[in-house]
């Protein structure tokens, strides 16, 4: 009995899932090309319209006719003076090179003119994320013919996360401000937002006690000969052992004892008792804190020239990750972590040379083989 | 230009352009008028972002006391029945308002819809063609107000505010407003083609727009100043210099389109009383009228008994005259004598026509506004304000012969005012007419014999007046001289007393042939008078007065004249009294050239049948055509420069000439300080590197496109002049 229901609730779900995309597809299909909307002075116009017709219909007085005549004109002149002004203008997204959450960015937009002589005035430029607009627009005065300007708004992802821009949506007052014409253009950009980074402070990292050796502050090179690892972005080429890479086919590099040494786990606990499908806010909102611990503490490792490993639950054991420039990998990881029940394990760690940390969220489940660092 | 500049120019010349149809209107007092025209535009000196005054808040306190202050005034007024008038008035203060204490967009914003319930109130108090000139202008002027309107608003909205880390900090919205790069003449330029498409728009808009007027509350009818040259009353020596009024008063349209063979003399009002040099009526037993299918007859046609034949057979023969007539200080119709019938707008959707006619005593019919008051009666109430009717009349008059034939009438009692004579009249003037008309019997000869006696006379309009005499016999004793009404006074009276019945008429004589829109042109100087004589049973039009000096015609003024007067006559007709019979009207012609069209050989045909207006079309599209072609080429220079490369090179050969002249170009000297410095040297090519410069700067970095010819000559007279020395040994 219990699989038949499952059954049918999956039936129901892929139904649903396909109703969606149909109404998504059917609503793109039928979008009208521009959509207009009253301003409130556009409400006004309209009404002492109506008004002027009543009257020029009661009185029969010519003139309140011809000014009847005059004020539907330039209801129809706005229309098209809009419309020149939304045509043939070419939107760009440069979203910038890393995103957290929390932290305010700068999106820069480019919009550029095609038409040949006629100028675009007074256009407003709003980012689409999914299907809404965000609150930021871009507000381009004079756009000459030909021309391409840009600008940028400020705007603040509040979680880490894949998040899609499906296009833009241009829209006009001019030149009237009786109504706000619009268009939607599509242009597709994902952004991977990374988990917020907090400042630790180094009086109150734990890294130099757990680790068992102060930070030096230099690079590892001069250490005894370790054994071999395959090439990073970012290690030195001087590294690289060449014969072994000729033989192995693939870049191998060599590790020295002190990098050995230098190496930071860090577990991160991302399990909610339910999963994904968790109702509880707050360990939610929890978890998210975490998560901004354990980055910001792989971050501040990394810098200080350790090799880190963020450890999570349901992954394979990832390999070390050291310099700068593979933070943008492991923040990769972090933004696009799942969320996973209890029951899902750590992978087993065979090296265990050094205490590692563990990251859980306020009130989750502790271990007693790493150290616990509550978020 | 400055955007804020810019702006407000625009914004004060459409709230003029609104305030000029109020002004036109002869509603507003003429200090009312020039009191808000000069405190209004005494505004425009007085920005408030300069004057600390116009900023305090007391100015505006102030400002909206009186405001409160006026309004209560205007309540007052209302209540006591000139609501329009105090309205308007209200109006204008509220401008003058809005214009000292215009601090944000809000503020012009209200001024813009002030600017708008004036010219909704001249839509209602003004119908000239001044009206028509003043929207043409707010069309143009709101087009590029509120295009620029828009523009300030959306930039003091969005410029307020600057992205920084520490939230939103203001940046200077005044920089911006006084741009200089954001709108100039080419806007302009665009907007107003804009606006050209807003006017044909709204004029199609006008025209399409299906004409139901119910009139519930109030009744169509034209407005505007009365003209008050014309008179329903004589008084000999009141008589104003109407004749040099150029005022058009009435135009008159004929089927055939081409001038009447003779000039018209078109009845206005007719008197029996003559008293003292006044005229006047004494008459008030209502003459017949009589209605038939759309027409009323008057005289002789509303006594007779009608059929759709004799109709026929009587507007047949008689002379149709479709006229315009302006608003006048009477209600009286005019029409060519003598008036047969006349047919007056018929209510478009059906009912009783707006206008009626009445009689007052003599056959000439006066135009009578049905007004519905509130408790659903009809009041017939004097219609002055402008009128269109048609008239049928008969210009043939009695036969020569029979006039001459007829005798002298028995006096009844209706003929009896139509013979008397103040009894205190001087003697020697009945004496006068007995002598002239001793030898003749019969009416018509005697008038004959009198007219011709009086054409001995002077006609002029330079009156001199001896006020010991009756003014009659001033003019047949003393001066000898005067005016039509004079000529006509005393024709009436002297055949009065030679038992005549006469009476005096009052009306217009002549026109002046408009030959553009072919219509008779009738004004105020054409105001005359003469006299109707009763004889065998009809009312005959004699006119006593010599002709005047001849008025000079033709001429650039004249055709100019007749050209507005033309537009004039076209406004009042497709855009005054455009009704729903003109649309139909419309509708029928544009569907008798669809179907000339839709024929095969249509095309053929129109080339054929106007051949010199296709041609001359043809002609005149390919040469504005070549014009264009050739003002592009003009502005197309024929070199034209990638990067300034050309100009950069003769730059350097210059340069390189004066440091072999020994001014050596220091690292970081621009080129125009180089100039300087040549030129405080007196060096002889300073002149000619300096235009250099100019050209070099203007095509390197203004992308302004400069003849190569120009700057391989100026960096040759760089190169080839004098050295200094040289050139001082020359010099010297």
């Amino acid at each position: 009995m219990p699989r038949r229901r499952s059954n049918w609730d999956r039936a129901a779900g892929r139904l649903n899932v396909g109703l969606t995309r149909f109404g998504r597809r059917f609503r793109r299909a039928w979008r009208p090309p521009r959509r207009l909307s009253f301003t409130r002075e556009g409400k006004y116009f309209v009404g002492i319209t109506i008004g002027v017709g009543f009257a020029a219909i009661n009185t029969g007085n010519n003139l309140l006719y011809l000014l009847l005549g005059m004020m539907l004109s330039l209801i129809i002149a706005s229309g098209i003076m809009s419309e020149l002004s939304l045509r043939d203008l070419t939107v760009t997204r440069q979203p910038p090179g890393r995103i957290h959450a929390r932290r305010p960015f700068l999106m820069g937009i480019g919009l550029s003119n095609g038409k040949k002589r006629l100028p675009s005035f007074s256009v407003e430029v709003e980012d689409l994320v999914g299907e809404r607009p965000l609150d930021k627009k871009c507000y381009f005065l004079k756009l000459p013919a030909g021309r391409l300007q840009h600008t940028s708004y400020r705007h603040t992802f509040p979680r880490r996360g894949r998040y899609t821009y499906s296009g833009f949506r241009l829209s006009t007052k001019f030149p009237f401000a009786l109504f706000r014409k619009s268009r939607l253009v599509e242009l597709t950009t994902e952004v991977i937002v990374f988990p917020q980074l907090a400042q630790l402070g180094h009086a109150a990292a734990p890294r130099a006690r757990v680790v068992g050796i102060e930070a030096q502050g230099r690079k590892g090179r001069q250490g005894d000969f370790h054994g071999l690892r395959e090439f990073r972005d970012g290690d030195d080429p001087r590294d690289i052992h060449w014969r072994s890479t000729a033989k192995a086919g693939r870049t191998l590099v060599r590790e020295h004892e002190e990098e050995a040494a230098r190496r930071v786990t860090v577990y991160l606990d991302n399990a909610l008792p339910d999963g994904a499908a968790c109702p509880d806010e707050l360990a939610k909102e929890g978890l998210e804190r975490a998560i901004s611990l354990a980055a910001s503490l792989a971050a501040d490792y990394l810098e200080r020239g350790y090799a880190v490993r963020v450890i999570t639950r349901g992954d394979a054991i990832p390999s070390w990750l050291q310099g700068a420039p593979q933070l943008v990998r492991l923040l990769r990881t972090l933004a696009l972590l799942p969320t996973v029940a209890p029951d899902v394990p750590f992978p087993a760690v065979a090296d265990g040379s050094a205490e590692p940390i563990l990251v859980v969220r306020k009130g989750g489940p502790r271990a007693a083989f790493a150290r616990v660092l509550e978020a | 230009m400055r955007f804020s500049a810019i702006h407000k120019a625009t914004s004060y010349l459409m709230v003029l352009a609104a305030f000029a149809t109020l002004a036109l209107s002869h509603e507003l007092s003429p200090p009312v008028v020039i009191g808000t025209f000069v405190i209004a535009l005494g505004s425009y000196f007085f920005e408030p972002a300069r004057h600390a005054v116009l900023r305090a808040r007391g100015w505006s306190t102030t400002w909206n006391a009186l405001t409160l202050a006026v309004f209560a005034w205007t309540l007052l007024e209302a209540i006591r029945g000139e609501l329009l008038s105090s309205g308007v008035r209200f109006l204008c203060f509220l401008l003058v308002n809005k214009l000292w204490n215009r601090k944000s967009s809000r503020d012009y914003l209200q001024a813009y819809v002030v600017s708008f319930l004036m010219l909704v109130a001249g839509a209602a108090l003004n119908n000239d063609l001044a009206y028509a000139g003043c929207f043409l202008a707010y069309v143009v002027f709101a087009t590029w107000t509120l295009t620029l309107f828009h523009l300030r608003r959306e930039m003091e909205e969005n410029y307020l505010i600057k992205h920084s880390d520490d939230g939103a900090e203001r940046v200077e919205v005044e920089r911006i407003l006084n741009s200089r790069r954001i709108v100039g003449w080419s806007f302009l330029g665009a907007t107003s083609l804009v606006s050209i498409g807003v006017f044909i728009c709204a004029a199609l808009t006008f025209f399409l727009i299906p004409r139901f007027g119910f009139g519930f509350f109030a009744t169509h009818s034209r407005r505007g100043g009365l003209t008050v040259g014309f008179s329903d009353r004589v008084d000999l020596d009141a008589y104003g210099r109407v004749k040099d009024n150029p005022q058009v008063i009435m135009r008159i349209e004929f089927p055939t389109g081409t001038p009447p063979e003779q000039p018209l003399h078109l009845r206005g009002v007719a008197f029996d009383r003559y008293e003292h040099g006044r005229w006047s009526r004494t008459i008030s037993d209502n003459a017949q009228l009589r209605s038939w299918s759309g027409y009323t007859f008057v005289g002789h046609a509303a006594i007779e008994r009608l059929s759709g034949a004799r109709v026929r057979a009587l507007l047949d023969h008689a002379v149709e005259q479709r006229i315009y007539l302006d608003p006048l200080d009477t209600s009286v119709l005019f029409g060519a004598a003598t008036a047969i019938a006349y047919q007056m707008p018929q209510n478009a959707v059906g009912g009783p026509a707006p206008v009626a006619l009445v009689t007052h005593g003599s056959d000439e019919p006066y135009a009578m506004e049905r007004r519905y008051s509130r408790n659903f009666t009809t009041d017939l109430v004097e219609r002055k304000n402008g009128l269109r009717y048609t008239v049928f009349s008969d210009l043939s008059g009695p036969d020569p012969r029979t006039l001459a034939a007829a005798e002298d009438v028995d006096i009844d009692e209706e003929l009896a005012p139509y013979i008397a004579v103040p009894h205190d009249l001087p003697p020697r003037i009945a004496e006068l007419a007995r002598s002239i008309t001793a030898k003749k019997s019969g009416p018509w000869q005697k008038a004959e014999a009198i007219r011709d006696y009086l054409q001995r006379y002077k006609y002029t309009l330079d009156l001199k007046r001896d006020e010991r005499y009756e003014p009659l016999e001033d003019f047949l004793f003393v001066q000898r001289a005067g005016h039509c009404e004079y000529f006509a006074s005393a024709m009436a009276v002297m055949l009065r007393t030679v038992g005549v019945p006469t009476r005096s008429v009052n009306g217009f004589y002549g026109g002046e042939w408009n030959s553009f829109g072919h219509y008779l042109a009738v004004r105020q100087g054409d105001a005359h008078s003469w006299v109707e004589i009763y004889i065998g049973g009809h009312w005959v039009t004699v006119d006593p007065t010599p002709p005047g000096a001849a008025v000079p015609v033709g001429g650039a003024w004249t055709t100019l004249r007749q050209m507005l007067d033309n537009i004039e006559l076209a406004w009042f007709k497709y855009v005054i009294e455009y009704d729903l019979g003109k649309q139909v009207e419309i509708a029928r012609s544009v569907g008798r050239w669809a179907q000339f069209a839709s024929k095969r050989d249509a095309l053929d045909r129109l080339v054929r049948r106007h051949a010199v207006q296709v041609g001359g079309g043809v002609a005149l599209i390919f040469g504005a055509w070549m014009l264009l072609a050739a003002w592009r080429r003009r502005r197309v220079p024929q070199v034209r420069l990638r990067r300034g490369a050309e100009a950069l090179s003769a730059f350097h050969r210059a340069v390189r000439a004066l440091e072999r002249r020994g001014f050596t170009r220091t690292p970081g000297e621009t080129g125009r300080e180089l100039a300087t410095r040549v030129r405080a040297a007196s060096d002889p090519g300073a002149d000619s590197f300096g235009q250099l410069v100019d050209l070099y700067y203007a095509a390197r970095f203004g992308a302004i496109p400069v003849a190569a010819g120009d700057l391989e000559r100026l960096a040759q007279e760089v190169i080839r002049a004098p050295k200094l020395e040289q050139h001082r040994a020359r010099a010297a």
